[in-house]
């Protein structure tokens, strides 16, 4: 398992082919529509469980094992299920402050929240690795 | 969706990019339409069941990423079949804590 520091490069954006774009966006256009229905056939408690849905997931894990293997898969997922703790805390935040917060601030809070959560617990666990 | 997608495609190393799997982008997308429909309380309730959806999602990828890397399963079968492991976890936590 890789830590190692982070870097923006395009390479990701140019091996994936357009037809796995839009398989992905698909699906996660499908999931959407999905949760919005369950949300009106069974109300928000039940369709909220749904904003946690893994739409993308599937297909993330797919193209990474067919364009550079299963380790690097694997890594994704990693990454994926720290990300999975940042998406709590995301949802904790906009609970703890849509009805008393702006949507602008409330949902700016969260994204914050989710992505600082998801990069500090990634670095502890890079530290540890290293 | 496609920002957040296109974020992970951009990083290195695939750990760090793993990151942007669970980015909140579907959740920001009905989160912001339900507000816009039907106001601020019902925003609140789903947040709190994404709680227990959030949690589900954890166990998933934790449970699929261990199953990929030891087995020659077929990524997509391992994922889409452990779609049930995922509604059984978040309906087991929406029970307690509701």
């Amino acid at each position: 398992m890789r830590f190692t520091d982070i870097q923006l490069s395009g390479d990701g954006l140019h091996r994936t082919k357009l037809h796995e774009w839009v398989i992905r966006f698909a699906f996660g256009g499908v999931i959407s529509l999905l949760a919005g229905y369950v949300g009106l056939k069974w109300g928000p408690a039940i369709g909220g469980l749904f904003l946690g849905f893994p739409s993308i997931f599937p297909a993330t894990m797919t193209l990474l094992k067919n364009h550079q293997g299963r380790r690097e898969a694997a890594e994704g997922g990693v990454g994926t299920s720290i990300g999975s703790l940042g998406l709590i805390v995301f949802a904790i935040i906009v609970f703890v402050t849509a009805r008393t917060w702006s949507p602008v601030s409330s949902f700016g809070a969260a994204i914050l929240g989710w992505f600082a959560a998801s990069t500090i617990m990634w670095r502890k666990l890079a530290a540890r690795n290293s | 969706m496609s920002f957040f997608s296109v974020l992970g495609d951009s990083f290195s190393p695939k750990s760090f990019a793993g990151l942007f799997g669970a980015a909140p982008s579907i959740a920001l997308a009905g989160l912001i339409l339900a507000w816009g429909s039907v106001g601020a309380n019902t925003v609140a309730t789903e947040a709190y069941s994404m709680i227990s959806g959030s949690i589900a999602m954890l166990v998933y990828s934790v449970t699929s990423t261990f199953i990929v890397r030891s087995t020659h399963a077929r990524p997509w079968l391992v994922t889409g079949l452990l779609w049930l492991e995922w509604l059984g976890v978040a309906l087991l936590f929406y029970w307690l804590l509701r």
